[in-house]
């Protein structure tokens, strides 16, 4: 009888602890949009996050797969640079990229996290020469749909 | 030929030392971030005391990482309770332009200090200085007049 009431404490917890994980999934207030198929590395593979963090400001985090080193491409570059498109087609320089293989693994992986007071609409890397430039290339390698 | 047998706590110590090694080249290669300046904020004319300091440092993909830690932001901010300005954070770098951080507001969450506050951003360019001014919205490219906290150049 003692065990039946402990049983259905531990299944009430359970049941508590998985709707507070599904209420979380569902109003953590993340976005989420995936890169499109890149014809310049079609075996890249990735998404971005977009959310608000504790400053009000966008944290927007990437995380690829199978992105070929920029030295490799046609014609070689020197870098990746991530990219912000806003409202007013206002574009920023987030930051370098690097594609690298982990000792463990032989993925080229690659991520990336930083933040923006504005408010993103797309994202998209382009390769180039130099990671300082002010305005993007023609090389766009990968890029979001708008959100 | 003499065979060496070594007792059992002696080779555990060996396999301690060899664990220890493996793990420690490990985590060294994951980690690639190095602190390449440091500065503790200069007293700012409105408040004489010292109320924050900015890291910067390099991460994985080589951009230069921005980290203040604030103490007492009110204070800092010169007023008191809730207002509607933003508060924004702004780096000077060699041969460019103002660049916008990003807003800076005192710690919210459940269990953290409310008197301060954690900012942290990316930058492809090296930063020489890093400052706060107050402004009406976010939005804004350029930095106002109101400068609430400042750096000294790194």
């Amino acid at each position: 009888m003692k065990q039946t009431t402990t049983g259905r404490y531990s299944k009430k917890i359970l049941v508590s602890i998985l709707a507070i994980a599904f209420i979380f999934t569902f109003f953590s207030c993340a976005q989420k949009a995936s890169f499109q198929t890149s014809s310049v590395v079609p075996a890249a593979r990735g998404d971005v996050k977009v959310k608000k963090d504790g400053n009000n400001n966008y944290e927007i985090k990437l995380k690829i797969s199978g992105l070929a080193e920029a030295k490799r491409l046609e014609p070689a570059k020197q870098v990746y640079v991530v990219w912000l498109e806003s409202e007013g087609h206002t574009i920023n320089n987030l930051g370098r990229i690097n594609s690298s293989s982990g000792l463990l693994s032989k993925k080229l992986k690659a991520s990336f996290e930083a933040v923006s007071p504005i408010k993103p609409i797309k994202i998209f890397i382009t390769a180039e020469d130099e990671a300082s430039v002010q305005y993007p290339g023609s090389h766009i390698i990968l890029s979001t749909n708008n959100f | 030929m003499k065979k060496m047998i070594f007792p059992i706590p002696v080779k555990n110590i060996f396999l301690g030392i060899f664990a220890t090694t493996l793990i420690f080249s490990f985590s060294s290669c994951a980690k690639k971030t190095a602190a390449v300046a440091k500065t503790e904020a200069p007293a700012e004319i409105v408040l004489p005391e010292n109320k924050g300091q900015v890291q910067i440092k390099r991460d994985a993909n080589s951009n230069y990482v921005v980290q203040i830690n604030l103490r007492d932001l009110e204070a800092v901010k010169g007023i008191k309770g809730d207002t509607k300005k933003a508060y924004m954070v702004w780096m000077n770098a060699d041969g460019q332009a103002v660049k916008s951080l990003g807003q800076i507001n005192s710690n919210t969450g459940w269990l953290s200090d409310k008197s301060k506050a954690y900012f942290e951003a990316t930058s492809v360019f090296k930063p020489t200085k890093v400052f706060i001014t107050e402004e009406d919205n976010a939005m804004v490219k350029k930095p106002g007049a109101k400068v609430i906290w400042f750096t000294g150049k790194f």
